[in-house]
């Protein structure tokens, strides 16, 4: 069954199985974004949560004027922003810590920490972009920001990334610390 | 001269690690469950309904019955067209989870079946829950759940019975197993066209 007819199917039966398979289709991305825009897993469950609470009531509203993925996606932004917003001693403290990942991937661990040092705002543009593969289009739709901000945001997140990858001494870095050296 | 495009390249390698950061982590599993029980909670999704399932085994009674009333019929020189429905039985509501459903399934199945043979019953199906609004004032379709479009209880299941008689078609109303498991019936006539 393909997402359309699933998408009919549970607005339709309001069935467990439906919503299942729309859950396993989806959170893997959503639970991606909501915990390197918010860096604790435990937070990251519980917004994850909200995403799909606040969805499944709104389902019916959906337009389908974008995709499933970029509307549950900016549900999960909002939720995030939201959270940040509630907690600002932990949260909102600009950075957020990598996520937990296996303790032999060092270059993957340096890359996650880079990307969580960024700025919130720039850090969802670089992951909804270069991670997730969301277009400059669907990005300014989701921040309300024009095209303009999202490619100046991820342009500078990425320079961030790479300096920080090679301050940080990572061993994938010598070439990009040449052509970082010709900016 | 076209202008060089240093920071191209490494943009390029960046992006491809950065790539690599789409497989994963993964949501825990117990977040799933921890997710369908909140919606539950709030009502956002179906609950379970045993009855459903009794009116599903029931209308199986019907066509078997019906199956049997034809497979008699068959052996006659010319088969006697099947009877008319004169009136719908609608089940509304009903018991949501039962005690022993097994017990509620026989209860079911033998009035069914008494009124199949009987030759009271033309046919009974289970409905979908979906229902389609269509807003005549609003010029689109709305797609709602049976619970959201019938406010009180959801319509979900009917009988067609072939009696002519309304006192009749009343009396087997009120034998309908469904009144006494909490749920609620409906009796309209079937205009003969």
């Amino acid at each position: 069954v393909g997402e359309a007819r699933l998408l009919v199917r549970f607005l339709a039966e309001r069935d467990e199985a439906s919503f299942r398979r729309l859950y396993r289709l989806h959170s893997p991305l959503l639970y991606r974004v909501i915990l390197r825009s918010l860096g604790r897993a435990a937070l990251a469950e519980d917004v994850l949560q909200e995403t799909w609470v606040r969805a499944v009531a709104g389902l019916p509203r959906f337009r389908r004027d974008s995709t499933l993925r970029t509307w549950l996606t900016g549900i999960a932004l909002r939720c995030c922003h939201e959270a940040r917003r509630a907690e600002p001693a932990s949260v909102a403290d600009e950075a957020a810590p990598a996520p937990a990942l296996a303790p032999a991937d060092d270059s993957r661990l340096d890359l996650e920490r880079a990307v969580g040092e960024l700025a919130p705002g720039r850090r969802e543009v670089l992951l909804l972009h270069d991670v997730e593969g969301f277009t400059h289009a669907e990005i300014a739709a989701l921040l309300a920001i024009d095209e303009g901000t999202s490619k100046s945001q991820l342009s500078r997140a990425r320079r961030q990334v790479r300096e920080r990858l090679v301050a940080g001494a990572d061993p994938a870095a010598p070439t990009e610390v040449a052509t970082d050296a010709r900016d | 001269m076209p202008e060089i495009d240093f920071d191209s390249g490494a943009d390029d390698r960046l992006v491809r690690r950065l790539r690599t950061l789409a497989e994963g982590p993964a949501p825990p599993e117990r977040v799933e469950e921890r997710v369908v029980a909140e919606l539950r909670a709030r009502g956002l999704l179906e609950p379970r309904r045993a009855w459903r399932r009794l009116l599903a085994a029931a209308a199986a009674v019907v066509l078997f019955a019906g199956g049997w009333l034809a497979g008699r019929s068959a052996s006659d020189p010319a088969p006697a067209p099947p009877p008319a429905a004169t009136y719908a039985l609608f089940l509304l509501g009903g018991v949501e989870e039962a005690a022993n459903e097994a017990e509620l399934v026989e209860e079911y199945r033998a009035w069914a079946v008494g009124l199949a043979r009987a030759g009271e019953l033309a046919a009974g199906e289970k409905l979908g829950r979906a229902a389609w609004l269509l807003d005549g004032a609003a010029g689109e379709t709305v797609l709602r759940t049976a619970a959201e479009a019938h406010r009180a209880a959801p319509l979900s299941g009917f009988f067609l019975l072939t009696t002519g008689d309304p006192e009749e078609a009343l009396t087997i109303a009120r034998s309908c197993p469904h009144l006494r498991h909490g749920g609620e019936v409906l009796l309209r006539p079937i205009e003969q066209t």
